[in-house]
């Protein structure tokens, strides 16, 4: 069957009716921003819609926004939340666009304005004596990290990779990396803000300079990030600053042209590993071991197909790999994989974390994958890359469908999450054999570690790929997404979205109990009428 | 090939914006980071690779039609491929081809803007992309005693192309070039007048058409000349021939004069005995460089027929097709041979821009953006030209007529201070 006749057939022509802004509030916002950025155009804002994502979770679907506006500073912002909020419209800010729209930041409802915050683009201040810098929303990690790198400094990427916003992941309340194990995860990096409320006052935390002191409970900056995402949070934040972190990666060399960027020559003080262990305990007897000895520069476990995907150009050449037979006869379930990069600032450092390390692979049963090594003789390199500069990561991995669905994931303890990853693995892989998702025997659970131990803490995430034009497995993907959460709570686990429930509230926010009920109150507050965050936020109530 | 086969790639898009930057593991600074011309411009994600798709598959899905600023938003876009290559550094995804299409499906429907058409009007009247007289076209060489092919055989054909042949200041350095192939001892000869466009330009302003009528043409006359070799100072021509050709299934003998020369260098048959003592930086055109990958499949001569082909289920999921694509991913445009040419000339300093080889940015001329929104066109250059001069560099060298010219336009609208030069021109300079 032809691909076209395929697509069409499964996936109806839609044309959802058109919100269109009332002349008059499309006048006040075109006064705000000026002509050039901001449009209605069907043709133009079609380029924003979200699809096949938003099916998954049940909501969104095929939605456009009515307009879109690009304001180019604070100020612009604070004034087209006002217009907003005065009319009842909803507003959905957006930085790099990335991140499985809508689910963190697509469009939910036809009236809902998209705020792109393209112009904003600015690396405000690099400060290496404090050690933070300040960033608008546009600036992506890669241009960050191209600076920063430059002068021996680093910043968190989390694992969708280098076109992420520092300034969106940094403000919301996940958002884990492979660096995780060394510089924690978003949130923790947050120093301070400018943030613009849903009825559009400016307001800036951190106080004095861009420092804000986190402490225990519920804190300001909690309830204003919320979850995650702008669907999950209130208002827009407009500069953020974040904590950097020291680079080992100096002595690098890289040659050659894309796609095929070698490194001929890897840090000086850093090494990295692709580990196979025999068995999940294995893997997290390993985990702890790695925080225990304070080690580690960056870490994922990573399925193995999914490490076929990211190790290879294509998806032909992924095809071609698998066709060898090296995922079942080498490092499949129930074998467990890990990478890791080891990361110096000293020589004696350096010999001293390598050790330490092959030490650690001894007793936990790690072994190098040779067969690996020989099929792929680039594995070294993209480890490498994938680890201390998280190049291709996400992206690379889910070529293969073209999109991904993120179901439960959790910040917990190493034990807690390992039992997690198994149980929801059975769970995928029943609609795995069902050929409703990419067939990776369970696996696909992609994990982080973090802190070096202060939390003693890993991230998981379940993730899993359907084909965007099958309408058969996107329902699946719905499917498992809901089913998977009842089990999950009865092991006494909060689930993914649990904490910021909003659209899922009657489902999952049980399981968040008062942290839900304070959630809808303070939501009552800033945005009674619920203009920001109207899926993974607590919705105001009219009782509270 | 049509717009709808791509549905699949359209729906892949996982709108990460990779399209719009220099992958990270190439990255040299913030200011010289972003790879996408219209973007830059325009702001809007859907003038980017990724908003493209999503537009494309909003208007096959009948979400919208056409309209004025729709139709601006897809003839906004030099086509130069920049998103197309950063995309499949990590992903697997045709957004160059989606993109063509699109335009291909806007001619389809008589949706065109004016001041294209008037330019296509003048190819199918007058053969060039200039909106000039087909009689002058072999203006350029009179008085060389050179081949006329539509009389005489040779081994060699020198095609001129339109923007070579009709901008008069361009002529010194094709005359030139025509000498040094001459003195090397090459088996040349031109078809004058009688030459016809490559009607590269003319497929990427979605007039496929065109491309192929005017490609049978250059065949059979090339055929009728005995001609087994093209070379071209054109990079537009050079990826028609190369690429847009071989994507129709004719695989053409072609050569860049950078590459040809480079060659002649290699067998001792250039050498230079003067020193230019000049800073230069390079400027990779776009079709020399990604744009020019040949299409080669698995089975040799077999055409780009995606649509007809079934999606393998890998592991599940569709991912690959039953035939492989075509391996084009930028890494095989000529990026070497005119950086040796360039090295291989006494007192010539090279200094790099930050963004070059297969992630260059585009000059601003491409895709027939310099006809219908010169403007546009300009204020790209000009861009480039700002990173150019962040070099230190003397002069901006390049080897496509299109890039000199529309560098030259900026520079004269703008006052920026900085040489243009072909790269002929340093080689003619050096002999």
């Amino acid at each position: 069957m032809k691909v076209s006749e395929r697509v069409r057939d499964v996936l109806p022509v839609i044309k959802p009716k058109r919100n269109k802004l009332p002349k008059e509030i499309y006048e006040a916002l075109q006064a705000i921003v000026g002509p050039d950025n901001i449009t209605e155009d069907y043709g133009i804002v079609d380029g924003y819609h979200n699809y096949t994502t938003g099916q998954v979770l049940g909501v969104g679907t095929m939605i456009a926004p009515p307009a879109v506006v690009l304001p180019g500073s604070t100020e612009e912002v604070a004034a087209i939340q006002r217009v907003l909020y005065r009319n009842h419209l909803k507003c959905c800010p957006i930085t790099t666009n990335y991140g499985a729209p809508p689910l963190w930041g697509g469009i939910t409802t036809k009236d809902m304005i998209y705020m792109d915050l393209r112009r904003m683009n600015k690396i405000l201040e690099i400060d290496t004596k404090n050690m933070y810098v300040i960033v608008e929303p546009f600036v992506n990690a890669a241009q960050l990290n191209g600076e920063l790198h430059k002068i021996g400094y680093t910043n968190h990427c989390t694992g969708p990779g280098p076109t992420i916003s520092p300034l969106a992941t940094t403000t919301q309340g996940w958002g884990m990396g492979f660096d995780s194990i060394f510089q924690g995860w978003s949130g923790r990096n947050f120093l301070g803000g400018e943030w613009v409320s849903p009825t559009g006052e400016i307001m800036r935390i951190g106080a004095p300079g861009w420092f804000y002191p986190d402490s225990p409970g519920t804190s300001f900056y909690g309830i204003i990030r919320g979850g995650m995402g702008p669907l999950g949070g209130m208002g827009t934040f407009t500069k953020c600053a974040i904590k950097i972190y020291p680079w080992a990666g100096q002595g690098e060399k890289k040659v050659g042209d894309l796609p095929k960027i070698r490194w001929e020559k890897f840090g000086d003080r850093m090494k990295s590993w692709y580990l196979t262990f025999p068995s999940m305990d294995d893997m997290t007897e390993f985990m702890y071991m790695i925080n225990k000895a304070h080690i580690g520069y960056s870490m994922d476990k990573n399925g193995a197909v999914a490490a076929v995907f990211l190790m290879t150009d294509s998806n032909d050449e992924a095809y071609n790999m698998l066709a060898t037979g090296i995922v079942d006869e080498s490092f499949g379930p129930p074998k467990v994989n890990v990478g890791l990069l080891i990361g110096a600032f000293s020589d004696r450092e350096f010999k001293y974390q390598v050790k330490v390390a092959e030490e650690i692979f001894r007793r936990s049963n790690a072994s190098i994958n040779e067969d690996l090594m020989a099929t792929y003789p680039m594995c070294d390199e993209v480890i490498y890359s994938h680890l201390a500069w998280n190049t291709g990561t996400a992206q690379g991995v889910f070529k293969a469908a073209g999109t991904f669905y993120v179901g439960i994931s959790y910040m917990d303890t190493t034990d807690v999450c390992s039992i997690g990853s198994i149980l929801y693995g059975k769970m995928k892989k029943e609609y795995e054999d069902r050929g409703l998702m990419l067939q990776e025997g369970g696996e696909s659970n992609w994990a982080a570690y973090y802190e070096g131990g202060t939390l003693g803490g890993l991230h998981t995430e379940t993730i899993w790929q359907g084909d965007n034009s099958d309408l058969e497995q996107i329902l699946a993907c719905n499917d498992l997404f809901f089913k998977a959460c009842k089990p999950w709570m009865d092991h006494g686990m909060t689930p993914f979205w649990g904490k910021h429930v909003g659209h899922f509230g009657p489902l999952i926010g049980g399981a968040a109990v008062t942290a839900y009920e304070y959630r809808c109150k303070i939501k009552k507050t800033f945005d009674s009428k619920n203009v920001f965050g109207n899926i993974l936020y607590a919705l105001p109530r009219e009782d509270d | 090939m049509a717009l709808q086969d791509y549905i699949n790639d359209m729906m892949r898009c996982e709108k990460d914006s990779v399209c719009k930057f220099i992958p990270l593991s190439i990255f040299d600074s913030k200011k010289y980071s972003e790879i996408c011309p219209s973007i830059i411009r325009y702001n809007f994600h859907t003038y980017s690779g990724s908003g493209r798709l999503f537009h494309a598959l909003g208007f096959l899905r009948g979400r919208h039609d056409y309209s004025d600023d729709m139709i601006n938003m897809v003839y906004n876009c030099q086509m130069c491929g920049g998103c197309d290559v950063t995309c499949k550094a990590v992903r697997d995804l045709e957004v160059l081809e989606t993109l063509i299409e699109m335009r291909v499906r806007c001619v389809e429907d008589g949706q065109i803007p004016d001041n294209v058409l008037e330019v296509i009007d003048g190819l199918k009247k007058e053969n060039n992309m200039m909106i000039e007289k087909k009689a002058d076209r072999g203006k350029w060489a009179d008085g060389l005693k050179i081949k006329d092919l539509a009389k005489e055989k040779a081994e060699v054909c020198f095609h001129a192309g339109c923007r070579f042949s009709y901008d008069d200041t361009l002529w010194p350095t094709l005359r030139g070039a025509v000498e040094v192939l001459q003195k090397a001892k090459v088996d040349i000869g031109i078809f004058g007048a009688s030459e016809n466009c490559c009607a590269g330009r003319a497929y990427e302003m979605g007039f496929q058409g065109e491309l192929v009528s005017f490609m049978q043409s250059n065949l059979d006359a090339w055929k009728n000349a005995g001609v087994k070799v093209i070379v071209t100072p054109c990079s537009d021509c050079y990826a028609a021939f190369k690429a847009w050709y071989s994507r129709f299934g004719n695989a053409v003998e072609v050569y860049h004069i950078t590459e040809y020369i480079h060659k002649l260098i290699q067998e001792g048959k250039i050498k230079f005995k003067k020193s230019v003592p000049l800073h230069i930086t390079y400027h990779d055109p776009c079709h020399l460089g990604r744009l020019s990958e040949r299409y080669e499949y698995s089975s040799p001569g077999k055409p780009y027929i995606m649509d007809e082909q079934p999606l393998a289920k890998v592991k599940g999921i569709c991912c690959v097709y039953e035939e492989p694509k075509p391996w084009r991913r930028g890494a095989n445009g000529i990026y070497d041979q005119p950086r040796e040419v360039l090295k291989s000339i006494p007192g010539v300093k090279l200094t790099e821009m930050e963004r070059r080889r297969s992630w260059a940015f585009c000059c601003g001329a491409g895709g027939g953006v310099m006809q219908s929104n010169p403007e546009y066109a300009q204020s790209t250059a000009r861009l480039r030209i700002d990173e150019a001069l962040d070099t230190g560099a003397e002069a901006l060298v390049t080897a496509c007529g299109w890039c000199e010219r529309n560098f030259r336009d900026a520079i004269k609208s703008n006052g920026h201070g900085i040489e243009v030069y072909d790269i002929l021109d340093l080689v003619l300079k050096a002999i």
